[in-house]
């Protein structure tokens, strides 16, 4: 009954966080609604970045494949969104795994430049496959979501839709990373030979981790395509990764809600700085290197240092 | 020459020194010995400005060094032959000899110490245009050791001379800094050997878990019984 | 003829790769960091130089001095700024901080220069001349010809004199440098500084032919870094053969592959030398031990 009464208070929060979905601003519920897609997205470079240690600049190119391969199956065959969806996520989750596979011999910032690579492949691809991909003008007219003939074409159903989409995803991300498996990628993560010579399968776990990261990465992908119902590869390009490498450092690596909060800052930055066009990257590419030279723990750390601060004062003033 | 008071030192949250204190006179060779991480190579490494957080009282020829960067402190004529040799894998040896004379202008006198060095480790002037790296366990030491001499220093300290070397060669190591000490260099010596130490020592010290426990004479310490046991494993 | 002068029109991008690879060995070498905004550096070298060639119209080497060095200085800013606390930490960290930059600086330069590639008076003359039945173009040669040679006084610098020694010392056993009495901070910020006037000095060199843009950085930086990958990290000679093997082999198979895929295909060949030989493609170079600067047996990233 113990895990009832720790349940209980995210419950609360869950239930009244879904409040949001009544707003009746189209405008705002946009906006949460892309939040709720970086949300997962960021989630998925987490666990590679943020609890396995491996940094990867091509998440794009995650990110393109599930769209794509969720717009191609819908559009082009017919099958219904929602099982669109999860073939393009479960996709995504095997060229991740794919991708992944020089962690047998490389780290670091080769494999990194692996990542760098195959993304920009995979744009390269989507914008000369003409054929599949419909070149540089892309696919359109994608189907929204659908279940059983339900139709999520409005904004606030597709918000009760993406928000449970990330409820669902965030519960099963806090199982992966404080599993067994979740323990050993932080131990990979802090000092690898370590790890390796208390007997954790550092390659394999690595690759697993990738693999779920591509599984993430590809379904914020797919979902995105079925909100816009609109994709290009001028979206995939590596400011995107850079994207939501910002909202990874940002929020704090290695922490699940960090990756929320990062998102949730980094699109309404995204939203408002619109005016400045491309010199919005201007303002990503400092908080990227201010946040990881300076605060190294992203905002997560500085929430929680300044409640430890506040704590400690508090103590003194009733002392 | 050199007085060390209350000096102490922590890696992070680990203490590594709580609080220790010792001299070396001009002329002495001075030894500290103690078990694995006892805290001796800490201790050089503060001495020569480069351990991290240290605070206490180093004084070297009446003036406090615990603050001065490394350099300075070399410059003032202190220099450790580190643990494990850390020669330079990819100079030559003699690019190594002339590390060891960094902070000096190079003029005749170099040259002359590099000749003189040379003199005195026979080997090292046949390997002369040899990688470090090259070289075996026994002759890496006599160029760190070199390496060390080439800063001209008063005070050359050494981080276990002995280690992995072969009981003739270690013999020699020994020979070797006594002839160093007799030259007029003084000597402050971390051991594992402690026997060889204390008996060529003037004084020793003895370090347990960052503190030192036991001081003396080094004859006067081989006699004592806890040193006997622990120390040099006898009955 | 054909062939030889697709080979010369090589050399010369190899040129430019190998230069500015150098700055990625450099300061991996030092280091094992790698500074992911040099490409950037070398694009802001370009419009620097622009802008001091308007500034003394007539006296060309000038530019060619003072252009570098502001570069060569923003370099040491931002390992002073934002670089230096990250030295000791995990190596990914520098590498994300300087993405960060360059995506920084590169939008700093579309907000001062505008997004349309820029360019300046060629330096000397940009007809061709006849050498043995191939045709040369002096403004290329220039380009070769000040490549190689700044290519042979950093190897100079490296090999016989004092700093180039300690460099080197530091490079390899930074615990005992700095027993040695070597300011590592003072250092790495010189190799900054030396690289970051390679870069300037590569920016300048390219802009009459390939034009400067804000983009070109990141374009050309990732090039000069697969060419040092390729070459082996760390290693000069590596680097310089490197730069040149992909320039010519670039220029060899531009007519053969669609040039749609083309920078797609120079990240594949990186992930395929990675794959299969992680130490660099030449990493001969290693055993056969030309120019005595190697990386250490037991380095990792
Ligand atoms: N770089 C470091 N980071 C963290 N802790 C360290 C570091 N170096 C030493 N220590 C700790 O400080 C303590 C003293 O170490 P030190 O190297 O001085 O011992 P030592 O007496 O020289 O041992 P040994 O005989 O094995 O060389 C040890 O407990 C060690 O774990
Ligand atoms: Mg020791």
């Amino acid at each position: 009954m113990k895990s009832i009464k720790h349940v209980f208070p995210f419950f609360i929060l869950i239930l009244t966080l879904s409040i949001i979905g009544f707003i009746p601003n189209l405008y705002y519920l946009h906006l949460f609604n892309l939040i709720l897609i970086y949300s997962i997205f960021s989630l998925g470079l987490n666990i590679l970045t943020g609890y396995t240690g491996i940094t990867s600049f091509g998440h794009a190119g995650f990110f393109a494949l599930g769209a794509y391969a969720t717009a191609i199956l819908s559009t082009r065959y017919g099958v219904p969104p929602i099982l669109s969806i999860f073939f393009a996520s479960f996709l995504t989750a095997i060229a991740g795994f794919i991708i992944g596979l020089p962690v047998i011999r490389i780290s670091g910032i080769y494999l990194a430049m692996v990542t760098l690579g195959s993304a920009e492949f995979i744009r390269l691809l989507a914008l000369n496959w003409d054929s599949l991909t419909g070149g540089a003008i892309g696919i359109s007219n994608i189907p929204a979501l659908s279940i059983l003939g339900c139709y999520f074409k409005s904004e606030s159903s597709l918000f009760f839709f993406l928000y449970a989409m990330l409820i669902i995803s965030t519960f099963i991300f806090v199982r992966i990373t404080n599993s067994r498996f979740g323990k050993s990628l932080i131990a990979i993560k802090d000092d690898e030979q370590a790890a390796e010579s208390i007997g954790i399968p550092c390659a394999k776990n690595k690759l697993i981790s990738f693999f779920i990261s591509g599984f993430y990465s590809g379904l914020s992908g797919a979902l995105y395509a079925h909100f816009d119902r609109f994709i290009h590869p001028a979206t995939f390009t590596f400011s995107l990764s850079v994207l939501v490498l910002c909202m990874v450092i940002l929020g704090g690596m290695g922490t699940v809600f960090g990756s929320i909060l990062g998102a949730i800052v980094i699109v309404i930055l995204l939203e408002y700085l619109q005016p400045l066009g491309v010199y919005r990257l201007f303002v990503y590419g400092m908080i990227l290197t201010i946040m990881i030279s300076y605060f190294p723990q992203g905002l997560i750390g500085i929430l929680k240092e300044v409640s430890g601060h506040f704590r400690k004062n508090k103590f003194k003033n009733t002392i | 020459m050199l007085i060390v008071r209350n000096l102490k030192c922590s890696y992070g949250r680990i203490q590594a020194l709580t609080g220790i204190d010792f001299n070396v006179n001009q002329g002495d060779i001075v030894t500290l010995i103690g078990n694995n991480g006892a805290g001796k190579s800490t201790t050089l490494n503060a001495i020569c400005g480069i351990a991290p957080k240290v605070s206490g009282e180093v004084v070297f020829r009446k003036r406090r060094i615990e603050k001065l960067s490394s350099d300075k402190i070399i410059s003032l004529g202190i220099c450790q032959v580190p643990e494990g040799r850390r020669i330079f894998p990819f100079l030559t040896v003699e690019e190594n000899l002339l590390m060891g004379a960094y902070l000096r202008k190079y003029d005749k006198k170099v040259e002359k110490d590099k000749e003189m060095i040379y003199n005195f480790f026979p080997v090292l002037k046949k390997m002369k245009k040899k990688f470090g790296g090259e070289l075996s366990g026994g002759e890496q030491q006599m160029l760190s050791i070199g390496r060390g001499l080439m800063a001209n220093p008063d005070l050359l300290l050494f981080d276990e001379p002995s280690l992995g070397l072969a009981p003739f060669l270690v013999k020699e190591i020994f020979e070797i800094i006594k002839e160093i000490n007799s030259s007029g260099t003084t000597i402050l010596l971390v051991e594992q050997n402690a026997r060889l130490a204390l008996q060529i020592a003037t004084k020793g010290y003895v370090m347990e878990k960052g503190r030192i426990v036991l001081q003396g004479a080094g004859k006067e310490l081989l006699t004592n019984k806890e040193v006997r046991k622990i120390y040099l494993g006898e009955n | 003829m054909i062939f030889f002068e697709q080979i010369i029109s090589g050399l010369v991008v190899g040129s430019i790769y190998s230069l500015l690879g150098l700055g990625f060995t450099m300061i991996f070498a030092c280091t094992k960091r790698i500074n992911f905004c040099h490409g950037e550096l070398m694009a802001l070298g370009g419009f620097v130089g622009l802008v001091f060639i308007e500034i003394f119209p007539s006296c060309l080497f000038l530019s060619f001095v003072v252009g570098p060095l502001t570069i060569g200085l923003i370099a040491v800013i931002i390992e002073r700024l934002f670089l230096r606390r990250l030295q000791e930490d995990k190596p990914l960290k520098i590498v994300i901080a300087t993405i960060g930059l360059s995506v920084v600086l590169s939008v700093v330069m579309q907000i001062i220069w505008g997004a349309h590639p820029k360019t300046y008076p060629n330096f000397i003359s940009e007809k061709p001349f006849s050498f043995i039945g191939v045709k040369i173009i002096p403004q290329n040669l220039f380009i070769f010809l000040i490549s190689i040679s700044l290519m042979i006084i950093l190897q100079y610098f490296f090999l016989y004199t004092k700093t180039g020694r300690a460099l080197r010392a530091l490079s390899q056993d930074r615990y005992a440098a700095r027993l040695m009495g070597i300011k590592v901070g003072q250092n790495i910020s010189l190799v900054y500084f030396i690289s970051g006037i390679l870069a300037g000095i590569a920016g300048m060199l390219i802009t009459p032919i390939y034009f400067v843009s804000s983009s070109i950085g990141s374009f050309l930086g990732l090039k000069a870094f697969i060419a040092a990958v390729i070459g082996g990290l760390g290693s000069v000679p590596g680097t310089i053969a490197g730069g040149f093997f992909l320039g010519i082999v670039e220029s060899l198979s531009s007519g053969f592959i669609s040039s749609k895929y083309k920078s797609g295909i120079s990240l594949l060949f990186l992930v395929l030398v990675l794959l299969f030989s992680p130490k660099g493609l030449l990493s001969i170079f290693h055993k056969v031990n030309l120019l005595k600067w190697r990386k250490s047996k037991n380095e990792k990233y």
